[in-house]
């Protein structure tokens, strides 16, 4: 399948972010790939419009799937986005009762939640460690929680 | 697909190389990750394309793995810094 930025623009207000952004990459041949710059230079900005959460200006982003699901609506489903930073995860909660907490808030069901992260725990090989306070893992441990 | 912004922040160097190495186990299992970084150094390890981004735009993409000194020459051309080794 292959991934294509199409003339991608973004600005806020005035301020230009993304100015006719143009790649593509086959996703059966690069599994990993890296965008590269100095901090400020529009990665984030570019991370958030590829995991569908904001709008391009101009340019579109594709990804040819036999699917008819415009682009945001396919990453919705089949991308996670993970932001810099710890995003105000509750340190002294585990991290279900984290889970729980977030779930509550944005009205989501806590349940097929909790489901997912316990597949996930499996896949890394975490789960006994998630049953931990958030603030005992390591910092890397986090990350892998928020993975 | 995994979006991961600047997923080594903050991280010592143990953990740095232990979080590289589940990118890789992940990229086994044949999921797609984007990653982004500041450290063309560390990414060197596991990134199998580069898009260098600039002024909002994109500067240069690559394909295929890149040594870890060709990856931090090139990032020190495209961002004013020089080359510090010439290969």
């Amino acid at each position: 399948m292959k991934f294509t930025v199409n003339g991608l623009s973004k600005r806020y207000k005035t301020s230009h972010i993304l100015t006719n952004v143009n790649f593509d990459f086959d996703m059966s041949v690069c599994n990993i790939i890296a965008l590269i710059g100095p901090n400020g230079i529009g990665k984030t900005t570019l991370m958030r419009l590829m995991a569908g959460i904001t709008i391009p200006n101009a340019g579109d982003i594709s990804i040819d799937n036999s699917t008819n699901l415009t682009y945001e609506a396919w990453a919705r489903v089949n991308t996670i986005f993970v932001p810099a930073g710890e995003r105000g995860l509750r340190n002294k909660l585990t991290i279900y009762q984290n889970l729980e907490y977030f779930s509550a808030l944005s009205n989501q069901n806590y349940q097929e939640n909790a489901d997912h992260l316990t597949s996930l725990a499996k896949l890394f090989n975490i789960t006994n460690f998630v049953k931990n306070d958030f603030e005992k893992p390591q910092l890397v441990k986090r990350k892998r929680h928020l993975y | 697909m995994l979006l991961l912004d600047e997923p080594s922040n903050g991280l010592d160097i143990d953990a740095q190389k232990e979080l590289m190495t589940l990118m890789s186990k992940l990229s086994e299992l044949e999921k797609i990750i984007i990653v982004s970084s500041h450290d063309p150094e560390l990414i060197s390890t596991v990134a199998q394309s580069y898009v260098f981004l600039g002024n909002g735009r994109v500067l240069k993409q690559t394909f295929g793995q890149v040594s870890k000194e060709k990856l931090v020459n090139r990032y020190h051309q495209l961002y004013g810094l020089g080359v510090i080794n010439d290969d």
